[in-house]
């Protein structure tokens, strides 16, 4: 496994995403962890590698957002790249506003994904 | 004397016939003018044979008439006619008088018979005209007086000088006063001068003066001599003394007049009778009475003065007596002059004479008017009398001194049903109620032994058996020393009294108010329940006896003790004091106290006396109560007021006229009220007072006013026909302003609507979004999966194990996909139909209900005709309220924008072939020809701001309950829609899953959207 491979983290409470996405982010060349929760992430020692965070936003207990203000109170700023299956044209501008990268809204494109990813890596 | 005059020879000579008579009265001596006149000799004539020249008729008298002057020694008259030689009979007057002897004795009678009839005399003394009349004069034994043809004097006898004791010459110069008495001088002279005027005789009778100044009648005959040329030589006067005639015919008149004046002064009619029964003659006070003519009088039976029920009576009487002769006595009414009629006794004496033949009738009239009424009125009285005892509502009774019952009266009889002998002596006791009969005897004898009148209550039996309350009342009667003779009753019915009083006593135990008795000395001698707790004392037997000034507050003693004086000096009077009872409990009190009077005569204070405390404060709080309604109708914007439909009567509360801005206590009449309703309310004002006058019970409207300034109130009348009043038809009511409450209303309601459609859209959208969701989480998967799976095949070498990998995952997810879609039907699908009994009635009447402000609010006037006895159908009844709901909104809606009609809406239900149906109606826009057909679709509405989903909901749920809806243009405006639904069938409720799976299966669609 070549090492130098940059870990992208994904959490989902839905486990199809959780299943598929994973193979997708590798396809695209990146190495990829999935968690079911905001709280099986922190407890996790893959946040300090993780160098781009594909997060769910509406998740029981902690949702993403409030993950993304955890991290960054932390110190620990990770480019996040939001997924919902929620159409809300008000809330991308809002969540890119408050420092994310992207915000994807399921079913979204492999491309988009990958402009996204690319987008993540560049502000890293 | 005669007897020396005759002597001489003159006595011849006299011309005048003359006779002397024995005194046994045989003629013995008579003059030559005698025998010549006669033509007998003094043989012929001596004695008693002058009978035969005396006029056989006039003998008797005229010899009876001697006879009688012979007797009686006093010179007297006779009258006779006698025969002249010729055969001739002649009127003579003979006077006679007696000659007496020195002893007094008569010893002889002269006689002179003076011819009476005038024509004869005259021829006389003219044939004697030479004749000496002083000689002639002086033989007369009357006093004669000649004198010439002026009237001096030339003779007069001795008769005359005696007569008036006066010499010739003396009487020469006499004139008629100094003899003639002044009554008779005028008479006297008038005829001599008369006489002397006319030459003819006179005749006066008049008094003259004698010498003694007695006065005498005489006859004075005046008679004047003529010569052969028929020229008076003198004048003759013969003075024939007539003085005892006069005095009895005098005595005769003063004694008829006398008798006159008796009879006329008897105070009673009297009348005599002819003895046939003519009435001769009637006294003064039967003129008088009468006041008719006593000719009229006299035709008595016919003029009308005998009351007519009398008359026959009163002639049949006079009749009968007057053919037995016997008095008669009767009474009957006869007519005064004023035309009334009184009663009179008519008594009739019959005056007999001496053979016992009536000559006459003398008839007494007695007024016996007074008598006769006091008769009648006795009569009528002691007929009244028995009449009265017998029927007084009262039963009277008399008792002897032994106490037993001597008299009943029919009045008690016919009450007790006894007969008089049943009753006697104790026989009426079997009437008296056995419980008062004890009593009633020991009272009895109580009255008895005292002797004085009393009294006793107890009960009767009537003849039917009632008991009733009787006052027994008994008086005693004495004789003179004071002994009872008799005891006299009446009881008196006091049943009803009795009644009234035990219901008076019952209002006076239970008034709420005081009652006192007072004694003069302050005791309380009666009282009342009331009196008892207003003296604060545990029963009304404790308050009894002691003094009600104790009772009256120290500062009110004086005050009160003044009055209680008046009361019982007789005043009636009012007083406010303050009272302190046993307890201390001091208490303001109002008395009104009257004057009663005791048994014993004494005068006691009767009182109502009042509580005013409790009164004062209820008067305040009532002011209170009446502030406080007013104000609250002041703050509550509502007033009140009554409406008698049938009158017209209306009255307001002082708040409605301030809300309708009329001036307040003016007269308020529908049309004046029309004058301010909005004009689009009026339709709803018309159906109000329709509904009015058909009397509906109850009726409540929403309305605007527009007010002259043009500024809208909202009000809200809530009515209520008056129940108490069957004939009439009035309602009691309110009207609020709820003006404001309807502004913030409809702002509200403007908001909430603004609401309902975001919520409606903001609704859908998070369904949208939550459908979303579901369904993009696999979709997510899914593409994700596939754009894996033609990386890994497009990779060098292609990752076929990858791409299955993927591959199966994007199946999965496919199959995760629909089973989304699947659990999204589920959630909708849950709610099945609950199929139960449905009233459709009652449901649509809580729908009316809940809608009703709404409807009011958009001014719809709703109706309803709900048929009775409808059948339940089955089905959800929350979900068939859904439709009415529904249906009842969209009319609604189809009317807001009409404004030139009346916004009617009518509910009906109706049997429908095997169903029920209900259909609105509305008088709305309608929709227009294509409208019908689309009607139902989802999200077609003719409604600008619709959203189109009601109706096609409203025919899912219909469809879901095997029912229809339709709609149907009206002949006028607007449109019908109904629904019909099959009744319930028993056991048809329980199998409610295969419609609902049906309808489930068949109509997603619309339920998904009527579920937006």
């Amino acid at each position: 496994m070549n090492v130098t491979q940059l870990l992208v983290s994904i959490i989902d409470d839905d486990e199809s995403v959780r299943e598929s996405l994973p193979d997708l982010v590798k396809e695209l060349g990146f190495s990829a962890e999935a968690f079911s929760s905001a709280e099986e992430f922190l407890a996790s020692d893959h946040v300090d590698q993780t160098r781009c965070l594909i997060l769910d936003i509406a998740m029981p207990r902690m949702s993403g957002p409030e993950l993304h203000r955890e991290l960054m109170r932390r110190g620990r700023p990770i480019p996040i790249i939001f997924i919902t299956a929620l159409k809300d044209d008000t809330v991308r501008p809002r969540l890119i506003e408050q420092g994310a990268v992207d915000c994807l809204f399921k079913p979204f494109t492999d491309d988009a994904l990958q402009e996204a990813l690319s987008s993540a890596l560049r502000a890293n | 004397m005669a007897i020396e005059i005759g002597k001489s020879g003159l006595l011849d000579a006299l011309p005048v016939m003359l006779w002397t008579a024995l005194p046994d009265g045989s003629i013995d001596f008579v003059n030559r003018r005698w025998t010549d006149y006669t033509g007998l000799g003094l043989h012929e004539a001596q004695g008693w044979d002058w009978q035969t020249i005396v006029h056989p008729d006039d003998l008797a008298g005229l010899v009876q008439g001697w006879q009688f002057v012979l007797e009686s020694g006093e010179p007297g008259e006779v009258a006779g006619r006698v025969r002249r030689s010729d055969g001739l009979y002649r009127r003579f007057l003979i006077q006679c008088q007696p000659m007496h002897d020195d002893a007094g004795q008569i010893n002889k009678w002269c006689g002179v018979a003076l011819d009476i009839d005038v024509s004869r005399c005259q021829e006389e003394i003219l044939r004697q005209h030479e004749v000496d009349f002083q000689l002639v004069a002086e033989s007369i034994p009357i006093p004669v007086v000649v004198t010439s043809s002026s009237g001096e004097v030339e003779g007069l006898n001795q008769p005359t000088r005696d007569y008036f004791r006066k010499t010739f010459d003396e009487l020469k110069g006499w004139k008629p006063s100094d003899v003639v008495h002044p009554d008779d001088l005028d008479d006297t002279i008038a005829a001599q001068v008369a006489a002397h005027q006319n030459g003819s005789p006179y005749h006066v009778e008049s008094r003259h003066r004698r010498a003694d100044g007695v006065y005498r009648w005489y006859s004075a005959h005046g008679l004047p001599l003529r010569d052969g040329q028929g020229q008076v030589l003198r004048w003759l006067h013969l003075l024939i003394d007539v003085d005892d005639r006069k005095r009895a015919e005098e005595a005769l008149r003063t004694s008829e007049r006398n008798a006159r004046l008796i009879v006329d002064g008897i105070p009673a009619g009297v009348a005599i009778l002819a003895p046939n029964g003519e009435v001769e003659a009637v006294n003064r006070p039967m003129l008088k009475y009468f006041g008719r003519a006593e000719d009229e009088i006299k035709q008595w039976a016919t003029a009308g003065v005998v009351h007519p029920d009398d008359l026959p009576r009163f002639v049949e009487s006079i009749e009968r007596s007057s053919t037995t002769g016997n008095p008669y006595n009767t009474e009957q009414r006869l007519r005064g002059a004023d035309g009334t009629y009184r009663w009179f006794q008519v008594c009739g004496l019959p005056l007999r004479d001496a053979d016992g033949n009536i000559v006459r009738w003398y008839v007494l009239h007695t007024d016996i008017d007074e008598r006769k009424s006091v008769e009648q009125a006795l009569a009528e009285n002691e007929r009244n009398l028995q009449t009265t005892i017998d029927n007084i509502p009262v039963l009277a009774w008399s008792a002897r001194v032994d106490g037993t019952a001597e008299f009943l009266n029919k009045h008690y009889l016919d009450y007790a049903g006894l007969t008089a002998e049943e009753a006697q002596d104790w026989g009426w006791t079997a009437a008296v109620h056995p419980e008062d009969l004890n009593e009633l005897a020991a009272t009895w004898q109580a009255i008895m032994a005292s002797g004085k009148p009393g009294e006793a209550e107890a009960r009767l039996r009537r003849h039917d058996g009632e008991y009733r309350w009787f006052l027994f009342r008994v008086n005693p009667l004495h004789d003179e020393h004071g002994n009872i003779l008799k005891w006299y009753g009446v009881n008196t019915d006091m049943e009803d009294r009795k009644r009234s009083e035990e219901s008076f006593r019952a209002i006076v135990e239970t008034t709420p108010e005081c009652v006192n008795v007072i004694a003069r000395d302050g005791t309380v001698l009666r009282t009342n329940e009331a009196g008892a707790v207003m003296a604060g004392a545990p029963s009304v037997d404790a308050v009894v006896g002691q003094s009600f000034f104790n009772f009256v507050a120290p500062e009110h003693q004086e005050e009160y003790r003044e009055f209680h004086e008046k009361v019982c000096a007789g005043e009636k009077g009012f007083l406010e004091f303050d009272l302190v009872n046993a307890s201390g409990v001091r208490r303001h009190m109002e008395t009104h106290a009257a004057p009663l009077r005791d048994s014993d005569g004494s005068t006691l204070q009767l009182s109502v006396t009042r509580d005013m405390t409790a009164r004062a404060l209820a008067e305040d709080a009532l002011r209170r109560s009446e502030a406080f309604l007013a104000e609250g109708q002041h703050l509550a914007r509502m007033g009140n007021l009554s409406w008698n439909v049938t009158s017209g009567d209306i009255v307001w509360s002082e708040q409605l006229y301030r809300i309708f801005e009329f001036e307040p206590g003016t007269v308020v009449t529908l049309d004046r009220i029309a004058t301010r309703v909005h004009p689009e309310d009026m339709p709803q004002m018309a159906d109000m007072v329709g509904r009015a006058q058909r009397g509906e019970s109850d009726f409540e409207y929403q309305h605007r006013i527009v007010l002259p300034d043009q500024s809208v109130k909202y009000l809200h009348l809530i009515a209520h026909r008056a129940r108490d009043r069957v004939d009439e038809i009035e309602y009691i009511g309110a009207v609020l302003d709820i003006t404001q409450r309807r502004v913030s209303e409809e702002a509200l309601e403007k908001l909430r609507s603004e609401l309902a459609q975001v919520t409606r859209i903001m609704s859908l959208g998070a369904l949208t979004a939550s459908i979303a969701h579901e369904v993009n989480q696999p979709l997510a998967g899914i593409i994700t999966n596939a754009s894996t799976c033609l990386r890994m095949l497009a990779a060098d070498p292609p990752n076929v194990e990858g791409a299955r990998e993927t591959t199966r995952r994007t199946i999965r997810d496919g199959k995760r996909a629909a089973d989304v879609i699947a659990r999204l039907r589920a959630l909708f699908g849950k709610r099945a139909v609950t199929v139960e009994p449905v009233d459709l009635n009652d449901a649509a009447r809580e729908v009316i209900m809940l809608s009703s402000g709404d409807l009011q609010r958009n001014r719809v006037m709703l109706h309803t005709e709900l048929a009775d006895q409808l059948p339940p159908v089955g089905g959800d009844r929350v979900q068939l309220q859904q439709v009415i709901m529904n249906l009842l909104r969209n009319a609604a809606d189809a009317m807001s924008a009409v404004n030139d009609r009346p916004r009617r809406m009518l509910v009906r239900t109706a049997r429908d072939e095997d169903g029920v149906r209900l259909s609105v109606r509305d008088a709305g826009i309608g929709f227009g020809p294509e409208g019908t057909e689309r009607l139902f679709d989802a999200f077609y509405t003719t409604k600008s701001d619709g959203m189109g989903i009601g109706l096609s909901v409203s025919r899912s749920i219909i469809e879901r309950h095997n029912g229809r809806l339709w709609a149907q243009v009206n002949d006028g405006p607007g449109v019908t829609f109904s629904f019909s639904i099959p009744c319930c069938s028993g056991d048809a409720i329980t199998a409610h899953d295969a419609p609902a799976k049906h309808v489930a299966a068949n109509r997603t669609t619309k339920n998904v959207a009527g579920f937006s």
